[in-house]
């Protein structure tokens, strides 16, 4: 067998493929001093794909951890990481379509009525935050809701400084659009309150 | 700091651990860098952290990205990442897996196993030469932990190993935890690969040595770099001294870090114990 074949059929097991794992198993070595199965040795290198990627969401999505609570957030990124594989080796660029898995849990939706925009959210701020600053170009991001996001991202935060000691959303709610912009200011991201003439005139640039 | 040389034992470098070993600069001999977590995201930021740290310590550089054994493209961006990185920095080796992480446009971000082929050696020797030639020196490859082998197999892996590094005219990097993983997960094959490897692996392609913890599943060892090095992943460690002699080693611990530094270094000093007394 050539190694592009080798490599195109164990990858596609990896990924989840089932017709990759099962001709890989084909080929994978069983032994009489081992309980493990091709399909089980697959399994272990497919496990640890996906345990990187919901790492990566960890890193990507401190706020909407904080909002869901450990359990139900690796339950959701393992959902995600499972059925999405990464395409690119820089993790940084896995998850941007994260948020929308939450629209598939309308009872989550019901409690948390803003975590996909809070999810939306943090992935403008994450890549904000890593974009390396080029002198005379600055990098932004554009984000509308209904809700304050940039107040519910910044309480939710795990970081004692740059979160609120309380949050009253009721309070916050004026029923009308919010629109933001994001940029870099040395090492923070900030989110500044624009009009929706900016908003609409950024969105058109970006 | 100027010397690129590393010494001893050192230790792979943790963003955790930063603030700590800039403000108290403990007594490790060098560093190791996991340099792809420097090449992408907010490179300027990085490269500040890398330019403290260089400044105090020697580094050698440790790369997952590379892919050696990959039949994609290579990385051109991140190779030329690397080269320019590797320039400014200085490090002392750059390291890198003998494995493969890509295929048909997924990135497994896993080192997955390569079969011990002739093409195989062919192939990951010619893309080798190419980082060689970008770089403008010898790189490292390492030896990984494996969960599987296959029918395809011609050579055992020291012959493996050995065959890609005199092939590729590159060095050696033994990770004695993967030795010590797939020793124990694939006993079943007759040979014991401690012996494969003393037997095979040269000890003049030899110039750093990896130790780690791995997790027992039961059914097999899992590389997990998320726990001490294990007794007898210290007992080959003293084996393989015994039989290839010194060379700069590094712990290695990516889960479950320790918020201590002091536990890692630690794990440090015992390393340096094991090669005075190789010494």
């Amino acid at each position: 067998m050539q190694l592009n074949t080798y490599q195109s059929i164990l990858g596609a097991a990896v990924a989840g493929e089932s017709a990759g794992a099962h001709a890989a198993s084909e080929w994978i070595r069983t032994t009489s001093g081992s309980t493990l199965t091709p399909e089980q040795r697959i399994a272990i290198y497919r496990n640890n794909s996906i345990a990187v990627r919901q790492a990566a969401l960890a890193e990507t999505y401190p706020a909407v951890q904080s909002l869901l609570g450990e359990t139900y957030f690796e339950a959701a990124t393992k959902r995600f990481a499972a059925r999405t594989p990464a395409q690119h080796s820089d993790l940084f660029l896995y998850g941007a379509d994260f948020p929308e898995i939450f629209r598939e849990l309308p009872g989550l939706l019901e409690q948390l009525p803003y975590l996909v925009d809070v999810a939306r959210y943090e992935w403008a701020y994450a890549e904000v935050l890593r974009t390396t600053p080029v002198a005379d170009q600055t990098f932004v991001r554009v984000f509308d809701s209904l809700y304050p996001i940039d107040r519910i991202h910044a309480f939710c935060l795990p970081r004692g400084d740059d979160s609120d000691d309380s949050l009253d959303l009721d309070a916050a709610m004026t029923g009308e659009p919010l629109y933001f912009v994001l940029y870099r200011a040395g090492a923070d991201v900030i989110a500044q309150a624009i009009d929706r003439d900016l908003f609409q005139k950024l969105s058109d640039q970006l | 700091m100027s010397d690129r040389s590393v010494n001893g034992a050192g230790v792979g470098l943790r963003p955790v651990h930063v603030p700590y070993i800039l403000e108290q600069r403990p007594a490790v001999p060098w560093f190791e860098i996991l340099i792809d977590n420097f090449l992408y995201g907010d490179r300027d930021a990085a490269y500040r952290v890398l330019e403290q740290i260089r400044a105090n310590y020697p580094v050698a550089f440790h790369s997952v990205g590379l892919d050696v054994g990959s039949v994609e493209p290579i990385n051109a961006s991140l190779l030329r990442d690397l080269t320019n990185c590797a320039r400014e920095f200085q490090p002392a080796f750059v390291s890198t897996h003998l494995c493969w992480t890509a295929s048909a446009g997924y990135a497994h971000h896993d080192l997955l196993p390569l079969p011990f082929t002739e093409e195989a050696v062919a192939h990951c020797a010619a893309r080798i030469q190419k980082f060689q030639d970008a770089l403008g020196e010898q790189i490292l490859i390492e030896n990984i932990s494996a969960y599987m082998r296959t029918t395809l197999d011609a050579l055992s892996e020291g012959e493996f190993l050995r065959a890609v590094a005199e092939a590729a005219d590159c060095y050696l990097l033994i990770d004695i935890n993967n030795l010590y993983i797939n020793d124990c997960n694939h006993r079943e094959d007759g040979v014991s690969l401690e012996q494969d490897f003393f037997q095979h692996v040269p000890r003049h392609r030899i110039r750093q040595y990896h130790l780690a913890g791995f997790e027992d599943r039961n059914t097999h060892l899992l590389d997990t770099h998320g726990a001490p090095v294990a007794d007898p992943v210290w007992e080959l460690f003293a084996r393989a001294l015994n039989h290839w002699g010194p060379a700069p080693t590094c712990i290695e611990r990516d889960a479950n870090l320790p918020p201590e530094f002091q536990e890692l270094f630690d794990e440090v000093l015992r390393a340096q114990e094991f090669l005075d007394r190789c010494n």
